[in-house]
C-alpha cells in the first residue's frame, strides 16, 4: 500500500515534518522527559520528604480529627476558601491536609505531623505541564506542543513509506546517521498509539482554557468556569456565615457502606466551616481510566448525589478520562513502568530528530560546529539541570530557587556551546557532568 | 479482580500474536498479504477484546502490552544487528539556507504564522462551530463542550499539517481559507442572533 504513494507527497510530508520538529524540538524534549519523570509524581514526594508517617489506610475519625484541627489552627486567619485531605492511596500511602495557607501531614490517630515540603516534585510538575512560566502562556505553550506532537505523528508516518515494513529493522550498530535514523524511527512506530494519546490529551489539557474561553466568550458570558461545570459540577453559592466544621467522617462513612468499590482518594471542602459548606468525595472506580467520581455531600455529611464523571455524559466519562491516560496512573507499577519505557522513547525520538537533520547537513558540508553543540547543550543539559536541582532539594532544604537554578544552568550549558571547544569533547563534557550529577542525585535519593 | 484479569490476559496474548505475526510478516523477503492480515486483525482483536472486558481501560492496558512486547523484540534486533556499510540520508528539509543562499527570514515566519497563529485560531473557530452543531442537534452542554475540548487540537495538528504539505504560499492559504468554512456560518448566526 505505502509503495502507491507519490515520491513528491513523501519529499513534502518529510519537509512538513522537519520543520515542525525543528521548531518545537527543544520545547518538546524537555516536556518529554519532563512528562517521563514525573509519572512516579508520587515516589518523588516520598523521596523528597521522607520520614512522613505512611499508611495503608486512615480511619474517618481519625479524617475528622485532622480537619478540625487543622481548621482550629487557622482561627482569627483569613478562613480558607477550601481545604483538601489526600487520603492515603497505594503509591502515596501517606494522609495530607491542605488549605489555601498550609499542607500538613498527618498521622494514621488524625494528630496533626509535620509540614509537607515537597516543593521540588511540584517544580518538576510545574516545569513539565507549564514551563514554570505563570498564567495562561506556559500551559498554551505546552498544549501546544502536544497539537504539533500530533501533526508530527502524522507527517512521520507520511514521510516514511516504509515504516512498518521496516518496523523491526533496527541497524543499531550502523554509523554515519543510519543507526540513528533506525532508532528515530522503529522507536517512532512501535510508540505511535502511546504518543497519539499522550498528545491528544497533553493539548486536550493544555488547550484547555484557551478552548474554555473561546467558548466562553461565545455563549456563556466569558466565564470560563461556567464551561468546565457542565462536565466537572459546579460550586453552589457560597453562605459565610460561620458554622461547625465540617463532618467529613459522616461522609466518608457513607462511602464505606454505600459505595464500597469506589476508592476515595480526597476529600474537597468547599468554603469549610461556613453555613454554605460542602464536601466532596472524590473516588476512583476500579479498572477505569477516570481520575475519580465526585460523590458531593452537605456540611452535615448527607448525601446529595454524584456528578456524573463515572456514568454521565459521554463527554464527562471522556474528559475525566484524559489525566490519568496521560499521566499512566491508572495500573499501578507496571503501566508506570511501561510509562517510563514508551516515555523515555518519546524524549530519545525528540532528540534524534534534531540530530539527524544536523547529520544530513554535515554530510552536505554544512559544518555548523555551535547549532550542534547548543543542541547537545539541550539534550544532556536539561537531565544535569534537573539532577542539579534534586541534589540542590536534598542538600539544602524545600526553599531552594529550583526554577532559577534548573534555567539558570540549562543557559549556561547553552551559552558554554558557544565557545570554541571542539564538538566531540563539548559532548563528551557534557556527557560524564550529566552522568555524575544524575548519580549523585540517586545516590542521595536512595 | 480475577474475573477480570483473566480474560485482559487473553486479549493481551491476542495482541502479543499479532505482534509476533507481523514480525515474521516483515522479516520475510517477500510480502505475505495473509500474514500481514493476520497480524494486524490479531493486534485490532486484542484492542477490542480489551474494550468489550474493561472498556478504554482494558483498550489501555492490552495496548501498553502490545506496545513494550514490540519494544522488547525491536531491542532484540537491536542486539543482534551486524555493523553495516549503507549510507545515510542527506536529503535537504530546506528548514535553513544552504551555503550562499538567502536567510528568506519573511517566508519563514508568514509560513509559522500561518502554522502556529492562523491555524490555530481556525481550530478554535472549528472547536466553537462543532459545539454550536453539537447544541442545534440537541447534545447536551457536557457533550458539546467536550467535543470542543477534543476538536481543538486535533484540527490544529491537522491544519497545520496540511498547510505544511502545500508546495506554494497561495495552495497554504486555500487550506485555511477552506478549513475556516465551518466557522463562519456560527458567527454569521452569532452576529444575526
Amino acid at each position: 500500500m505505502n509503495q502507491h504513494i507519490e515520491p513528491s507527497l513523501v519529499k513534502r510530508a518529510l519537509g512538513g515534518h522537519a520543520a515542525l520538529g525543528l521548531i518545537t524540538g527543544a520545547l518538546l524534549y524537555l516536556v518529554c522527559l519532563t512528562g517521563t519523570l514525573s509519572v512516579f509524581h508520587a515516589e518523588w514526594q516520598r523521596v523528597e520528604q521522607q520520614g512522613v508517617p505512611e499508611m495503608a489506610f486512615i480511619s474517618s475519625k481519625a479524617v475528622q480529627r485532622a480537619v478540625v484541627s487543622v481548621l482550629a489552627s487557622e482561627a482569627g486567619k483569613t478562613p480558607t476558601s477550601h481545604l483538601y485531605v489526600h487520603l492515603p492511596v497505594p503509591d502515596m500511602p501517606r494522609t495530607t491536609v491542605i488549605t489555601d495557607s498550609q499542607a500538613v501531614h498527618v498521622h494514621a490517630d488524625g494528630s496533626l505531623a509535620q509540614p509537607e515540603q515537597v516543593a521540588w516534585s511540584k517544580f518538576l510538575l510545574t516545569l513539565h505541564y507549564a514551563l514554570n512560566i505563570p498564567g495562561l502562556v506556559g500551559i498554551t505553550l505546552v498544549g501546544a506542543a502536544g497539537a504539533m506532537m500530533l501533526a508530527l505523528s502524522l507527517s512521520g508516518v507520511l514521510a516514511h513509506p516504509r515504516i512498518f515494513r521496516d518496523a523491526f529493522r533496527l541497524r543499531a550498530r550502523d554509523v554515519g546517521g543510519v543507526g540513528l535514523a533506525d532508532w528515530h524511527n522503529r522507536l517512532s512506530v512501535w510508540s505511535l498509539p502511546f504518543s497519539l494519546a499522550i498528545a491528544l490529551t497533553g493539548a486536550m489539557i493544555g488547550l484547555g482554557t484557551v478552548t474554555a474561553y473561546g467558548l466562553a466568550g461565545f455563549y456563556h458570558k466569558g466565564d470560563s468556569r461556567a464551561v468546565y461545570a457542565t462536565i466537572f459540577g459546579e460550586e453552589e453559592k457560597p453562605d459565610k456565615t460561620p458554622d461547625a466544621a465540617p463532618d467529613v467522617a459522616a461522609a466518608l462513612d457513607f462511602m464505606q457502606a454505600r459505595f464500597p468499590f469506589a476508592r476515595p482518594t480526597q476529600a474537597v471542602v468547599h468554603d469549610p466551616g461556613t453555613r454554605g459548606q460542602m464536601t466532596q468525595i472524590w473516588a476512583t472506580h476500579p479498572r477505569r481510566l477516570i481520575f475519580a467520581e465526585y460523590y458531593n455531600f452537605d456540611g452535615s455529611g448527607n448525601f446529595r448525589g454524584t456528578v456524573g464523571l463515572s456514568d454521565g455524559k459521554t463527554g464527562q466519562q471522556f474528559a475525566s478520562s484524559a489525566y490519568r491516560l496521560h499521566f499512566g496512573s491508572y495500573g499501578g507499577l507496571p503501566v508506570k513502568l511501561a510509562y517510563l519505557l514508551l516515555g523515555a522513547a518519546l524524549t530519545v525520538i525528540c532528540a534524534t530528530g534534531i540530530h539527524i537533520w544536523l547529520g544530513k547537513r554535515q554530510r552536505r558540508g554544512l559544518h555548523e560546529p555551535r547549532l550542534r553543540k547548543a543542541w547537545d547543550a539541550v539534550v544532556w543539559g536539561s537531565p544535569m539541570a534537573l539532577s542539579l536541582t534534586l541534589i540542590v532539594r536534598l542538600t539544602a532544604g524545600n526553599g531552594a530557587a529550583f526554577v532559577a537554578i534548573f534555567w539558570g544552568a540549562l543557559t549556561l550549558a547553552v551559552a558554554a556551546a558557544m565557545l570554541p571547544i571542539p564538538p566531540v569533547r563539548f559532548r563528551r563534557g557534557l556527557k560524564i557532568l550529566a552522568a555524575l550529577l544524575c548519580a549523585l542525585a540517586m545516590v542521595l535519593a536512595f | 479482580m480475577m474475573s477480570v484479569l483473566e480474560p485482559i490476559v487473553g486479549a493481551s496474548a491476542c495482541s502479543l500474536c499479532g505482534v509476533i505475526a507481523l514480525r515474521a510478516a516483515w522479516g520475510r523477503a517477500h510480502r505475505s498479504l495473509w500474514l500481514n492480515s493476520a497480524g494486524w486483525a490479531l493486534l485490532l482483536g486484542g484492542a477490542i477484546g480489551g474494550w468489550i472486558i474493561a472498556g478504554a481501560w482494558g483498550m489501555s492496558i492490552v495496548s501498553l502490552f502490545a506496545m513494550t512486547a514490540a519494544f522488547a523484540m525491536l531491542g532484540w534486533s537491536g542486539v543482534r544487528s551486524m555493523p553495516g556499510k549503507q549510507k545515510a540520508s542527506n536529503r535537504r528539509a530546506r528548514m535553513l539556507p544552504e551555503k550562499g543562499e538567502p536567510l528568506w527570514l519573511g517566508r519563514r515566519l508568514a509560513t509559522f504564522a500561518l502554522v502556529g497563529v492562523a491555524a490555530a485560531l481556525v481550530a478554535l473557530g472549528l472547536s466553537i462551530a462543532t459545539c454550536w452543531l453539537g447544541m442545534a442537534t440537541g447534545w447536551s452542554e457536557a457533550n458539546c463542550n467536550a467535543s470542543a475540548l477534543l476538536v481543538m487540537p486535533l484540527a490544529w495538528a491537522t491544519i497545520a499539517f496540511a498547510v505544511l504539505m502545500q508546495p506554494y504560499r497561495s495552495r497554504q492559504l486555500k487550506v485555511i481559507a477552506a478549513a475556516s468554512l465551518p466557522v463562519w456560518p456560527v458567527l454569521a448566526a452569532r452576529a444575526l442572533s
